[in-house]
């Protein structure tokens, strides 16, 4: 972010000192390109502004770019930016600690930039950055930033990036249409992420609570391409940060995680199987982790598998990261919990060709599925070290009566991240007085296979395996 | 002589600061010459205190109704002035005003 904010203070580089000061910048881009250059010797973007008003103590101007007489060409080259026109060149230093040399691409249309001791304001249609490893892009925003203190003076590049620290919000400049952004990384490991949303806003209140909400995102990371409607988001950051650090933000912020995923919709690309979840409860506080997911459905084209009212609790150290699903694995592996109250396992004909319609005209993919329907109840599943014990109740049809079984499984499970691989190694199986173990095994099975849907699923010997 | 004194500080005060601006569809500024003054657009009226700036630029936090703030930049030598609005909800506005 201090590149961005760098990126933004391009023609306000000087140093304001007094809090009192009337140092400002008002800047309209018409469009603003910017590409790493390859020769420090050839242009590396363009610069099209329509009026531009500036002052420092005594001096201040203002410049209407009548005829684009002022359109630039701009230079990077010994850590300074030049801006090169007909009539006048610009120069600015940017410092050899900027960072400006790893910003890959810069692009604006269509924006404006207020920069005055009190605030920081910066809106218009288009807005994108991009370094090596990533990209992020802001359709029609406009974002405001406040000190909360009449007493400091934001008209500088550390002043806008404590005002932001601050007080922050990022809404719709357009409020007829959602605040739009797209986001790219490219991983070490290969994957790629992109992610697209449709936001209401993004806000940062008394340096601590962060909210924002969507109208709606998707992204595609890996296989998966991931769908989500309306969506909040609730986490905080430590006040006395002022400076821009994403890590420290990012780690403070998924260790106080509340999020509301009302509705997601998971496509796995490879395998042809797709997942509805609807959540209602997602949240980590003091190293514990609870999620609440009254629906989760697995469907591939010809069977599905929904469990009803899951819940989840693991530990969740500060260290561990949440978005990391191996992370997450390891901590629920340490010590969980899930209970799955409800499961059925049903043939399906049709029900994968509508998972279209779940966001897009609301269909409820569970609402064919009969109130006394279960495959297995009160499934319960207890992990502490790595160790497993699940106990459940299990139904099935033995000579066309349905029959309840109640089994308890002991068993360990091998966490493989390296290859994606959960193995469950099944070490005791509690069954029902009169039944042998061995026939009571592939009675199991046969149910969990049943259970499961996908290609994810392998079982060999006494091991289920998990790809992930 | 203080009552003078005083008369004249208010006086030099008040001529120093003080700006009336006035554009179409109802836009308006004005501020007196200790910083208060009162900001109106077509949809709203809002008090304003504590306006920073001198010369040919003028700003202040308002967080009032939709207003978040605004800013105002006289160009030198001339009546013409621009009123810049940032709202709380939609996009920043910007106008033209005339100032005496």
């Amino acid at each position: 972010m201090k590149k961005l904010f760098a990126t933004i203070l391009l023609l306000n580089t000087y140093a304001f000192a007094e809090v009192s000061s009337i140092n400002f910048l008002e800047i309209g881009f018409e469009k603003w390109d910017y590409v790493r250059p390859t020769n420090a010797n050839s242009p590396s973007g363009d610069l099209k502004f329509n009026e531009a008003k500036m002052a420092r103590a005594d001096l201040s101007f203002n410049m209407k770019n009548k005829d684009q007489i002022f359109d630039a060409q701009m230079y990077w080259r010994n850590n300074i930016i030049s801006f090169t026109t007909p009539f006048m060149n610009l120069d600015f230093s940017m410092g050899e600690d900027s960072g400006f040399d790893k910003i890959k691409s810069i692009s604006t249309k269509n924006s404006s930039t207020i920069i005055n001791p009190l605030f920081f304001s910066f809106n218009g249609e288009d807005f994108s950055f991009g370094l090596d490893d990533m990209s992020l892009r802001i359709g029609n925003f406009m974002a405001f930033c406040s000190a909360n203190n009449d007493e400091y003076d934001m008209a500088s590049a550390e002043g806008i990036e404590y005002g932001c620290m601050t007080e922050l919000s990022l809404n719709a400049n357009d409020y007829s249409k959602p605040l739009m952004l797209n986001m790219k990384m490219d991983y070490e490991d290969g994957d790629k992420l992109d992610f697209n949303a449709k936001l209401s806003n993004i806000d940062l209140n008394d340096s601590t609570l962060i909210q924002a909400k969507a109208v709606s995102a998707d992204m595609t990371l890996s296989k998966y391409f991931v769908e989500i409607g309306a969506a909040e988001l609730t986490c905080m950051k430590k006040s006395d940060l002022k400076v821009f650090d994403s890590d420290i933000i990012k780690k403070d912020c998924e260790n106080t995680i509340d999020l509301k995923l009302p509705k997601i919709v998971v496509n796995n690309k490879t395998d042809d199987t797709k997942f509805y979840i609807e959540t209602e409860v997602i949240n980590i506080q003091n190293e514990n982790m609870y999620f609440h997911a009254p629906v989760i459905q697995f469907v591939d084209k010809e069977s599905s598998v929904t469990t009803y009212d899951m819940t989840l609790k693991c530990q969740k150290e500060d260290s561990a990261t949440a978005y990391d699903l191996h992370s997450m694995i390891a901590q629920c592996l340490k010590s969980g919990e899930i209970s799955i109250p409800r499961l059925v396992s049903r043939d399906e004909n049709k029900l994968w060709w509508r998972y279209g319609d779940i966001l897009t005209k609301n269909f409820d993919p569970t609402a064919h599925i009969k109130s006394k329907e279960k495959d297995a109840a009160n499934i319960s599943i207890r992990l502490v070290n790595n160790s497993a014990v699940v106990s459940a109740n299990a139904y099935t049809k033995i000579l066309g009566v349905t029959t309840k079984f109640h089994v308890d499984i002991k068993g360990s499970v091998l966490h493989l991240p390296k290859k994606d691989q959960l193995i469950i190694k099944v070490k005791d199986i509690g069954v029902p007085i009169g039944w042998f173990k061995i026939k009571w095994k592939k009675v199991l099975l046969g149910i969990m296979k049943k259970a499961l849907v996908g290609e994810m699923i392998e079982f060999q010997d006494d091991n289920i395996v998990i790809q992930l | 002589m203080k009552k003078l004194i005083y008369a004249a500080l208010v006086l030099f005060g008040t001529s120093a600061f003080a700006l009336e601006c006035s554009g179409s569809n109802g836009f308006a500024v004005s501020v007196d010459g200790t910083g208060n003054g009162e900001l109106s657009t077509p949809a709203e009226s809002v008090t304003l205190k504590n306006v920073n700036g001198s010369g040919n630029y003028y700003f202040a936090k308002v967080n009032e109704g939709n207003i978040r703030t605004f800013t105002l930049s006289v160009s030198p030598g001339s009546q013409a002035s621009t009123l810049k609005i940032i709202y709380m909800r939609g996009a920043p506005e910007s106008v033209d005003v005339t100032c005496k």
